[in-house]
């Protein structure tokens, strides 16, 4: 079995008249770099303050490290919080700040001023001890605020969108670094975003909440490639969404009308013939070919193309009522208004276990 | 600074200078003079006046009231109002303004009028008195500096709340959750990081406080009936009392002023001394 840093069970909880978290229940691994993604407002900031202890359930028990721990003040939590804004303490500087949880465990003088000295040297801030916060920029004010939650040796670390201020270039850079910091730690980590590009390449693990509700848990590739609702398959990159109704079913091979068209499909769970069903079909799954292409699956006119860069990405009408999303590599020569040919393999689709979400 | 500017200034300038400076220039001119045994001003260049106002055997109680009383009213002042500064700050807004208004009330009411009011309340047959007499401690109230301190105290409380307030309200409560997170009790983070971070306003509130007790002339006029000599009610003695020296008042008014200045130095000095900015 394995052994679990933070246990949340059935966490509910409400403020006023709003419920923010519905039956929230998680389990973190040890050692794990475990993100909680979703929209603001789906109750992940929360989830993480009841997690660090400044806000209790109304219902629904906390573990950590095994260990009861809902009703636990946080000072006696083995977790530290990186807050959103970092929190510096303004009056004092980088090494009084870093050096605060050691004082407040009354460790001796020369203890604290070594382990604050190997802190900063690990976030990389060594010699910059004696400055205030406010004359650091953004990004070595993350790193002093990520040196003073390290220091103390927790065993799980929160964060809660700790990038959300940084501009693009440094949150990539701190992304690895982050990344870094936990394997040289070894410790939990949990980690709050709404990016759900950076929790798809920080992550071991991670949850998608939505309304106070985990959508879904699993690692990156598992969410990205069979995403549980609609919700987690729209917010984790683009998806077309096929709506239609299972006409024929052999073995794991399914055929779906979708309506004048039909598409064959591989389904991992059961399905019964006529029964209503939404496929999920990623953007990157489908290439284009020339319409008379034997094993086009279906045939479009492309109404628009977007320039991304890398990427070209093609609004293709396939019928009436129906457009896709295609992205594909941007020189190719196809132009807008030009008849083509789609094709994507059966296991691309994936049926979504709701209609709707 | 352009012309026009400088055009708009002069009216307060004059100003300033009619019924400040020129009357400040006169001040100094009677301190250094000399009073004739009628009362009358002879004019002079003496720092006589000076020497007596330090004058141990004279003014050694005048020194210790005054004194003496604004540190106790900025220290009561500081103790009592904290506690309601910080309460406000961590209200709802709505809840805020209507607390803040209820501190502003009393300023509704003439000064006078509110020191009259605990001129009663302190009266020997007042009830406050009749109390303490109940459990024993006879204690004159009226015409005591115990009696000016709680006027004093009374009067300038608000002084002392409104900045602390001020701090407080800036203050970002997710530093305390930091603290507690790093395993600070609730004293630790006060005295780490809430009261470190609210001292611009707990220095201000004093200086508030401080600085206009020090000069205080009604209340302790009021409430200590003579008794209690501030340095207030003696200038005001010495210029309008039954046996006037004029020059001797302005000598201690000029005392008193600088004394003021020597405060108001010391604390804009801080001001630009603070290394962080909250």
């Amino acid at each position: 079995m394995d052994k679990f840093s933070v246990e949340l069970q059935e966490i509910s909880k409400r403020f006023g008249h709003t419920t923010v978290l519905e039956g929230v229940t998680l389990r973190v691994r040890a050692g794990e770099f475990f993100s909680l993604l979703g929209p603001s407002g789906c109750g992940k900031t929360t989830t993480l303050r009841i997690i660090a202890g400044f806000e209790s359930p109304d219902s629904g028990a906390v573990f950590i490290n095994g260990i009861p721990a809902t009703t636990t003040p946080p000072q006696k939590r083995d977790v530290n919080l990186v807050f959103q804004n970092y929190a510096l303490f303004p009056h004092l500087t980088v090494e009084q700040n870093v050096a605060f949880g050691l004082e407040m465990q009354k460790l001796p003088r020369s203890v604290i001023r070594e382990r604050v000295g190997r802190a900063l040297e690990l976030v990389r801030l060594s010699g910059l001890g004696s400055r205030f916060p406010h004359q650091l920029s953004g990004g070595q004010q993350q790193r002093v605020a990520l040196a003073r939650a390290i220091v103390t040796e927790p065993s799980v670390l929160l964060l809660d969108e700790p990038l959300g201020a940084l501009d693009l270039k440094l949150r990539q850079e701190m992304q690895l670094e982050l990344k870094r910091l936990q394997r040289e730690l070894g410790i939990t980590f949990i980690y709050v975003t709404h990016d759900q590009q950076e929790a798809l390449t920080m992550s071991d693990r991670l949850a998608v909440m939505h309304w106070g509700r985990v959508l879904q848990v699993g690692t990156p590739q598992q969410i990205y490639e069979h995403p549980a609702t609609r919700f987690v398959a729209e917010f984790i990159g683009e998806s077309n969404f096929l709506e239609g109704r299972v006409v024929h079913m052999a073995d794991r091979r399914a055929v779906v009308q979708i309506g004048a068209l039909q598409t064959d499909i591989v389904s991992d769970c059961p399905l019964q013939v006529n029964q209503p069903i939404t496929l999920v079909l990623r953007p990157e799954r489908i290439q284009l070919c020339a319409p008379c292409e034997r094993d086009r699956v279906w045939t479009g006119i492309v109404e628009e193309l977007i320039y991304a860069g890398s990427q070209m990405r093609y609004r293709v009408r396939v019928s009436a009522e129906l457009a896709l999303t295609v992205s594909g590599p941007s020189a190719n020569g196809i132009t807008a208004g030009e008849r083509v040919g789609l094709t994507w393999d059966p296991q691309s689709l994936r049926p979504l276990s709701e209609r709707s979400a | 600074m352009n012309t026009r500017t400088r055009t708009l200034l002069w009216p307060g300038l004059v100003w300033l200078l009619l019924f400040f400076a020129v009357p400040l220039g006169i001040i100094l001119v009677i301190s250094l003079g000399r009073r004739t045994p009628d009362g009358a001003i002879v004019w002079g260049f003496s720092f006589d006046n000076y020497l007596r106002v330090f004058d141990p055997l004279y003014w050694i109680g005048p020194w210790w009231n005054s004194l003496g009383l604004a540190t106790l009213t900025t220290l009561f002042c500081l103790v009592l109002g904290y506690p309601v500064a910080y309460t406000i700050a961590r209200r709802s807004a709505a809840v805020k303004n209507l607390l803040l208004f209820l501190v502003i009330v009393p300023f509704l009411t003439n000064f006078l009028v509110r020191i009259y009011a605990w001129f009663i309340l302190l009266r020997p047959e007042g009830w406050i008195a009749s109390l303490l007499r109940s459990v024993g401690l006879e204690l004159a109230l009226l015409g005591s500096p115990v009696g000016v301190l709680i006027g004093l105290i009374y009067g300038y409380l608000p002084f002392m709340i409104f900045p602390i307030y001020a701090t407080l309200e800036r203050l970002d409560f997710a530093l305390v959750e930091a603290a507690y997170d790093l395993g600070a009790t609730r004293w630790q983070s006060f005295w780490r990081i809430i009261f470190p971070l609210s001292r611009p306003g707990v220095i201000a509130g004093a200086v508030l406080v401080f600085v206009p007790v020090l000069g205080e002339f009604i209340t302790p006029k009021l409430l200590g009936g003579g008794k209690v000599p501030m340095f207030g009610v003696l200038i005001e003695e010495k210029f309008l009392g039954r046996v006037s020296d004029w020059p001797l008042g302005a000598a201690m008014a000029v005392v008193l002023m600088g004394l003021v200045l020597l405060v108001l130095t010391w604390y804009f000095r801080h001001l630009t001394q603070t290394r962080w900015v909250g």
